[in-house]
């Protein structure tokens, strides 16, 4: 995998360690992935989700968002059930060069928005030829 | 004495496979407006209903879309969920690595086995999430028929 000239995030394996048990199923988030020359964006479809409940967390390379949504309890009985109910997971790979000290994160109405800015090394930046002497 | 509905004129069988079938081609009328726009997975957006005796409660999972661009439309028995959502705005000379969320328009629509009382309906939006509460129609409530003694 050549993430220098392929910076596009790859969808990362959880490490085998981190099973955790999970009474509802959790469903991919449809995801946005864009890159300018500061930073790349992520943007998540979490619709449920409060920044509460929230849990971004990057543990060597890897960069996962959970996201658990609260039943809903009604006396109610559910009929038809096309969203899947327990939450959100989703694992990235992280590119090199990403300043992770300044990783900020927001959500409005359901979208969860990811800054991942580059390091200043990573930044591109033109080189001035000086006239030879 | 409670009067919940009439006899009706075809057998219980009959009635279940006649279900069956509505089913099957309003999901295939699903799959064709899905296919409208492409942009979104089938059946944008996801929809729970739960039911009671007076009432539907019907939830949508619509992230990131403005309340005043979603439209709710009632006539009958059926209810009608449609609208649009912004596409992202990515700045000038950005790299796009996925694309996964759909934008645009969408529309859905559901039957219930009830009228609605479109009076008392009552919608909320939050956190990406739309809740409507169609309760059913007077006409349509079970009625208790007093007995009178000759």
């Amino acid at each position: 995998m050549n993430t220098a000239q392929d910076p596009q995030k790859h969808e990362a394996q959880l490490p085998q360690k981190v099973e955790r048990q999970r009474p509802r199923p959790y469903a991919a988030p449809r995801v946005d992935v864009y890159e300018t020359k500061d930073a790349y964006q992520v943007v998540a479809d979490v619709p449920g989700v409060s920044e509460r409940s929230l849990e971004i967390t990057i543990e060597k390379d890897t960069l996962t968002i959970e996201a658990p949504v609260e039943p809903t309890r009604r006396e109610h009985r559910l009929r038809l059930a096309e969203s899947v109910g327990g939450g959100f997971l989703r694992s990235f790979a992280l590119p090199d060069g990403i300043d992770r000290e300044r990783i900020s994160a927001t959500v409005r109405n359901g979208v969860l928005r990811l800054t991942l800015p580059k390091s200043e090394a990573m930044r591109p930046r033109k080189i001035v030829v000086q006239p030879g002497a | 004495m409670t009067m919940t509905h009439f006899s009706h004129p075809f057998g219980r069988n009959q009635l279940r496979e006649f279900g069956r079938m509505q089913a099957e081609v309003e999901r295939l009328f699903d799959h064709a407006r899905a296919r409208l726009n492409d942009s979104y997975a089938p059946g944008f957006p996801a929809v729970n209903l739960w039911t009671s005796e007076d009432e539907v409660v019907l939830t949508a999972d619509l992230p990131g879309t403005d309340p005043d661009k979603i439209d709710i439309a009632i006539l009958d028995d059926t209810v009608t969920l449609s609208g649009t959502r912004a596409s992202e705005d990515v700045s000038e000379g950005a790299v796009i690595h996925h694309r996964e969320r759909g934008f645009g328009e969408f529309s859905r629509s559901f039957r219930l086995p009830f009228r609605i009382d479109v009076s008392g309906v009552d919608a909320r939006y939050q956190s990406g999430v739309l809740e409507v509460k169609l309760p059913k129609a007077a006409e349509d409530r079970p009625r208790k028929v007093p007995v009178l003694t000759a």
